[in-house]
C-alpha cells in the first residue's frame, strides 16, 4: 500500500462542511481574542519560567491537600453557613454548660481543637 | 546432607527480602533449607507470618549487628 | 564524533530521546515495534472495553525532528567496544548509551500459562490481547474472574489493585456482581507489598465487591479443568483468569555479562543510573535493577536524570514512584522513594482526577517533556513523601 500524500488528504477533508463550519468559528474565536489582548497574554504565559514560576506557586503541598478535602470544606462552610443565618438567642452561662454536653457540641470542639493545632503547625 | 540456599537481601527494603524469599522457596525441594540474611527491620515479623501461613519450618532466626538471619527448613512442599 | 544511542522507545527511551534533541544532541532511537502502547491503557481496554486507539500511536508521530528513528531489533551490546547489534546484523557505535528496553514477560515460566493468554487474552502482553480479555469479560455471566501474578516482581504493583476494581465496577453496572466473583490473588502478605498501602487498599477492595486471597503465588495454571495453583499449596477454580507474567531483563546478549543481575536487569548505580563499571552507558526504566518499583514515572524521571548528566549537571535519580490506583470515581497514589517507604494516601475524587489529567498529558509529555517538566517538578515536590509523610 502507497502512503497518501497528506496535501491531497487535507484538500479532500477541506470539502467536509461539518470542517468548513468548525474552521469559520475558530477564526472568529482566534480574532476575538485577538483583539481583546488575551492573546498577547497567553504567548507571554508560554514562556518556559513563567510556567515553572506558576506552577511552583500553585501547585504546592498546601494546595494539594485543600483540593483533595475540597468536598469536606465546602459541606462545612455549608452547614456553618446555614446555622449563621439562623436567629440565635444570647445563651446564659447555665446552658453553655449543659450544652457541653450535646455529642455535636463536643464533635465541634474537638475538630476545632485539631484546627487550632493545625494552625500552630503551620 | 540436605540442599542449602542462601539468600542475601541485606540493604534491600520491604518487600525485596520476602520477594527473594519466596522465589527461592520456588527453587527449592522438599526438605531444604533456605538461609535469608536482610536488614530490613520488617522482615522478621514477615518470615515469621509467611513461615506460619505457608506450612514451613523456622530453624532458626536471629539478630546481629542489624542483620537478621533466618533459615527455614522447607516442610511445606510436597 | 558524538553519537547518543537511545536503545527502545517506550516511555524512558522517547523522553531520553526527545530530550536530547531539544538540547541539541545528536541522538538516534532504536525500536522495534511501529507503535508505542501507554501500557495502563489495557487496564482500560481489558476491563472497561475502551478503544485501543485511544492508547496507541506511531512511535514516529512521537519522535521530534532531531532524533534518528531506526526501526530495528536490539539483539546483543559490547560496552567494552561501544557497539549495539541489531538482530538482522546491522550494527551501530555510540559515544553515550541509554539503555531502554523494558522487561521481558516470561510467559513460558509458569506452566498453562501460554495456553491462558491466547484463550483469554490479558492485561499485559498488549492491547489486542486486553481486547480479548474484554470480549470474555462481556460474556462472563457467572462464576469466577481471577487476577493473579506469577511473581512478586512485575511492573506497575498496583495493577492487579486496578484490574479488580475496573473489573468490579464493569460487572456491577451490567449487574453480575455477585453472579461473578471477582477474586484477586496476591503474592504478597497483605492486601499490597507495603502494609501502610494495604490498610488502605483493603477496606476499598471490600466495599467494591472484590475477593482477596493473600499468599497466592502462582506455579501452574490448568486452563482445561479451570484451575491455578499456587506455590503455597492452594488453589483456585476460575471461568476468566488473567495471570501477570513473570518479569526478567531484556532478552539480548550483553558483554560483559557481570552487568546482568540473576533476572537479565542492568546493574546500575541507583542514583547516577550509569551501568555498573561504565560512565558512558545508562540504563533507565523497567530493563534496570534500580531498587524502585518498575512503571511509566520511574522510566520518565530516570531518563531527565540521565540527560541532566549527559549535559554536566550532577543530578540524582531519588526512586520518586507516583502509582495510581484506581477505583470507582476515586484514586489513591502509591507515592515512595529511596529509603521513603510508601506514605498512607487516601482514595479521593480530586486523585481521580490528577490521574485523569496525568493520563490525558501523556502523549504531549513524551514529546515535550522539557515543557511538562517544571509542571511536574512542582507536583513532586509538593507530594514528597518526606513532605507528606503523615499521609495525604
Amino acid at each position: 500500500m502507497q502512503a497518501r500524500d497528506p496535501l491531497e488528504m487535507l484538500i479532500e477533508e477541506l470539502g467536509d462542511p461539518e470542517l468548513q463550519e468548525s474552521l469559520e468559528k475558530m477564526v472568529k474565536l482566534v480574532k476575538a481574542l485577538n483583539r481583546s489582548g488575551l492573546l498577547d497574554v497567553l504567548l507571554a504565559m508560554a514562556d518556559e519560567e513563567v510556567v515553572a514560576r506558576l506552577s511552583s506557586m500553585l501547585v504546592t503541598t498546601g494546595t494539594m491537600k485543600l483540593a483533595d478535602n475540597i468536598e469536606e470544606l465546602t459541606r462545612a462552610a455549608g452547614e456553618v453557613a446555614q446555622a449563621l443565618s439562623e436567629p440565635v438567642e444570647p445563651v446564659p452561662l447555665s446552658e453553655l454548660v449543659s450544652s457541653l454536653r450535646d455529642p455535636e457540641v463536643l464533635r465541634g470542639l474537638a475538630r476545632l481543637l485539631k484546627v487550632l493545632k493545625a494552625l500552630g503547625r503551620a | 546432607m540436605s540442599e542449602r540456599i542462601t539468600v542475601d537481601a541485606r540493604g534491600m527494603a520491604c518487600p525485596g527480602p520476602i520477594t527473594k524469599l519466596v522465589r527461592a522457596y520456588r527453587k527449592a525441594s522438599p526438605g531444604a533449607l533456605i538461609e535469608v540474611l536482610a536488614t530490613d527491620p520488617g522482615f522478621k515479623p514477615d518470615v515469621e507470618a509467611w513461615a506460619k501461613r505457608t506450612g514451613n519450618e523456622i530453624v532458626e532466626l536471629a539478630e546481629e549487628n542489624g542483620v537478621i538471619r533466618a533459615v527455614i527448613r522447607v516442610t511445606g512442599k510436597k | 564524533m558524538e553519537r547518543i544511542l537511545v536503545l527502545g522507545a517506550g516511555t524512558g527511551g522517547l523522553v531520553a530521546a526527545n530530550l536530547l534533541a531539544s538540547h541539541g544532541y545528536p541522538v538516534t532511537l532504536i525500536e522495534k515495534r511501529e507503535t508505542h502502547l501507554f501500557q495502563p491503557g489495557m487496564l482500560w481496554i481489558a476491563f472497561q472495553g475502551h478503544n485501543p486507539s485511544r492508547y496507541t500511536r506511531p512511535v514516529k508521530e512521537l519522535v521530534r525532528p532531531g532524533v534518528e528513528l531506526v526501526h530495528g531489533e536490539v539483539a546483543g551490546i559490547d560496552l567494552g567496544d561501544r557497539l549495539v547489534r541489531l538482530a538482522d546484523g546491522r550494527t551501530f557505535t555510540y559515544t553515550t548509551l541509554i539503555i531502554a528496553l523494558g522487561a521481558h514477560l516470561d510467559y513460558d515460566a509458569t506452566p498453562g500459562h501460554r495456553e491462558l493468554v491466547e484463550r483469554y487474552g490479558d492485561f499485559y502482553s498488549g492491547a489486542s490481547a486486553a481486547e480479548k480479555m474484554w470480549s470474555h469479560l462481556r460474556e462472563l455471566t457467572s462464576g469466577r474472574l481471577v487476577i493473579a501474578a506469577a511473581d512478586p516482581l512485575y511492573k506497575c504493583p498496583p495493577a492487579p489493585h486496578k484490574a479488580a476494581f475496573l473489573a468490579a465496577y464493569t460487572l456491577k453496572r451490567m449487574g453480575r456482581l455477585g453472579s461473578v466473583e471477582v477474586h484477586l490473588a496476591l503474592p504478597f502478605l497483605h492486601e499490597y507489598p507495603s502494609e501502610v498501602v494495604a490498610r488502605i487498599v483493603a477496606p476499598k477492595l471490600e466495599d467494591d465487591g472484590v475477593r482477596v486471597s493473600t499468599l497466592f503465588t502462582v506455579e501452574s495454571i490448568d486452563v482445561r479443568e479451570g484451575k491455578i495453583y499456587s506455590l503455597e499449596g492452594e488453589e483456585l477454580d476460575f471461568s476468566l483468569a488473567a495471570v501477570i507474567p513473570a518479569h526478567r531483563g531484556p532478552m539480548i546478549r550483553v558483554e560483559p555479562g557481570e552487568v546482568l543481575d540473576e533476572d537479565g536487569f542492568i546493574k546500575v548505580d541507583k542514583y547516577r543510573l550509569n551501568v555498573e563499571g561504565y560512565d558512558d552507558a545508562y540504563a533507565i526504566g523497567d530493563s534496570s535493577n534500580a531498587p524502585t518499583s518498575k512503571t511509566g514515572v520511574t522510566a520518565h524521571l530516570g531518563a531527565e536524570v540521565v540527560v541532566d548528566r549527559i549535559m554536566g549537571y550532577d543530578s540524582r535519580f531519588n526512586g520518586r514512584t507516583n502509582c495510581p490506583i484506581v477505583a470507582d470515581g476515586t484514586a489513591s497514589f502509591v507515592i515512595s522513594s529511596y529509603g521513603h517507604p510508601p506514605v498512607p494516601v487516601k482514595f479521593t475524587r480530586f486523585k481521580r482526577m490528577l490521574e485523569d489529567l496525568f493520563i490525558a498529558s501523556y502523549w504531549s509529555s513524551l514529546k515535550y517533556p522539557e515543557r511538562w517538566a517544571p509542571i511536574f517538578r512542582a507536583y513532586f515536590n509538593a507530594t514528597d513523601p518526606r513532605v507528606i509523610s503523615g499521609g495525604w
